[in-house]
């Protein structure tokens, strides 16, 4: 059997990776034995920010009054080092939690997910966006205008961050979730009035106990799914020490077994997304609805 | 306008980096790069759950269909080398050393590895990697930066697919090896389905899988 292994491209520069890969593994592992045995504490160039819990909160004016949901997400924040191949300085983030369920009767069940349309890892995200930055106190940085600038500190690359998790961690007060992005880095797109919604994405069930009947639900306009007088009052979030809200396949039991079967809660869906006609909804998956399903 | 096609296999090589789960880019959303149309994992009988297992091991690919053929690219990997070793093992980065790096000392098993190789068959709709147990595969063409590269470089030994790495770990010991188990493991069968068809298919494990991993290592 002839292997089709294009030499020029695959195989030069073997020797270097391997010896450069092969070094780096004896440091990691010397470093290891070097601090796990001997108790020596190791200068830590990379961030581990402690976890932090907010509430995420969606009202619904109705006729029959305001109904609301909530769930509690956890967020746990990791900043790659220095010399991190090849993203140094990365952010990770990880969270815990299920989406947010807003009862509204007999007009149906509204679920508001972990995900937008935009970021697959929003709701790691959300709280820290709302997040203000304290004001600073005007001195010599303050240029011509008032504006107030900032030197980066050369020391560390991270100080940026750490005040703004400082900001975080002792965040109090009810925050409202902003409607779309605000950001340079998410103008609209050709043709597009707005940016990206910055809201989750929002869906129901025309039938509970079947997944292929999940619906997109369009937050400015609620009456279209659930009837006249229905509409998004607001989305908030809210930093808390509550445990972590868990436990929603007791309201859609199929949700685990769906995604130990298969990857979307309607099957087959296209196999190129540009044939996909509504990939929010086709792409679904379990996993937007909580992340302990498979614990 | 046409992009040179060693710039743009470059290109998708990085492009899972901004993809999937914890992308290095985020907001990346469009259905296609270039002239490559982005392949849905979700349509490649990848359950919810396995895509849990592999944000675990820390392994991601993704797939498009460039020019009517096939194309993967793996994402290499992410490790933190400054951080004390009790936060290290916490890191994203452990995952890749531990599920991924061990492949490229030449074990096999790593998770990684298998991964790469599943998704491998659920692209190219092939019940097994090599080639001449399940020849019905399209043409698929494999790449990986880093760590991919490796998984790359892996799946193309023991498929006999074109796999094309950039700054690419060591695979060849590992696919050796796959190629060793995977023939004890047809051996295995002759003991239950036969002599003569398993002596058969432990003949082509290791004529297609041994050779080359031998030439790859030959190379080195």
């Amino acid at each position: 059997v002839f292997v089709h292994i294009r030499r020029n491209q695959f195989i030069k520069g073997e020797l270097g990776m391997t010896s450069r890969r092969a070094m780096l593994g004896v440091a990691l592992v010397g470093a290891a034995f070097t601090a796990a045995g001997c108790g020596v504490v190791v200068k830590d160039g990379s961030k581990h920010y402690p976890d932090y819990r907010y509430r995420l909160s969606v009202e619904v004016d109705t006729p029959e009054g305001v109904k609301r949901g909530s769930s509690v997400i956890e967020v746990s924040t990791y900043v790659s080092g220095k010399y991190t191949i090849p993203d140094p300085g990365k952010l990770f983030t990880k969270v815990r939690g299920d989406a947010v369920t807003v009862d509204l009767g007999t007009r149906g069940v509204m679920f508001a997910l972990l995900r937008s349309e935009y970021s697959v890892d929003w709701a790691a995200g959300v709280l820290s966006s709302v997040t203000p930055d304290p004001v600073l106190d005007p001195g010599p940085d303050q240029d011509k205008t008032g504006n107030v600038q900032l030197a980066p500190d050369k020391d560390d690359r991270y100080s940026g961050l750490d005040m703004h998790m400082k900001n975080i961690l002792k965040s109090k007060g009810v925050y409202d979730v902003p409607r779309y992005y605000n950001t340079i880095l998410s103008r609209p797109k050709p043709g597009d009035a707005h940016p990206p919604s910055y809201y989750p994405i929002m869906v129901t069930f025309k039938d509970m106990s079947d997944p292929k009947s999940v619906t997109k639900v369009d937050p400015d306009a609620l009456s279209a799914t659930f009837g006249k007088g229905v509409s998004l009052k607001r989305i908030t979030v809210e930093r808390t020490q509550d445990p972590v809200t868990t436990g929603i396949q007791r309201r859609l039991g199929w949700l685990e077994q769906v995604g130990r079967s298969r990857s979307t809660l309607i099957p087959n869906p296209p196999r190129l997304l540009k044939d996909a006609k509504d990939p929010i909804i086709q792409y679904l998956s379990p996993s937007n609805f909580s992340t302990e399903l498979y614990k | 306008m046409t992009m040179n096609a060693t710039v743009f296999r470059a290109i998708l090589a990085m492009d899972s980096y901004n993809r999937g789960y914890a992308p290095s880019i985020n907001g990346v959303t469009g259905t296609s790069i270039g002239l490559a149309n982005v392949v849905s994992n979700q349509a490649l009988n990848i359950s919810d759950a396995q895509y849990q297992i592999w944000q675990s091991a820390g392994f991601y690919a993704s797939a498009y269909v460039w020019n009517g053929q096939n194309v993967i690219s793996y994402r290499g990997t992410n490790p933190d080398f400054s951080g004390s070793v009790t936060q290290f093992y916490n890191s994203p980065g452990f995952a890749d050393v531990f599920h991924g790096w061990s492949l490229g000392a030449g074990f096999a098993g790593a998770d990684q590895g298998q991964l790469a190789l599943a998704f491998y068959q659920a692209v190219a709709g092939v019940s097994s990697p090599y080639y001449l147990i399940d020849n019905s595969a399209a043409s698929t063409m494999l790449l990986g930066h880093s760590l991919g590269g490796g998984l790359a470089g892996f799946v193309g030994a023991l498929s006999g697919e074109v796999a094309y790495g950039y700054d690419h770990m060591p695979f060849g010991m590992a696919a050796y090896a796959q190629a060793i188990s995977d023939s004890a493991i047809a051996a295995t069968a002759v003991i239950t389905s036969g002599f003569a068809t398993a002596l058969v298919t432990v003949k082509n494990v290791l004529k297609e899988a041994c050779k080359p991993a031998l030439q790859i290592q030959s190379t080195c």
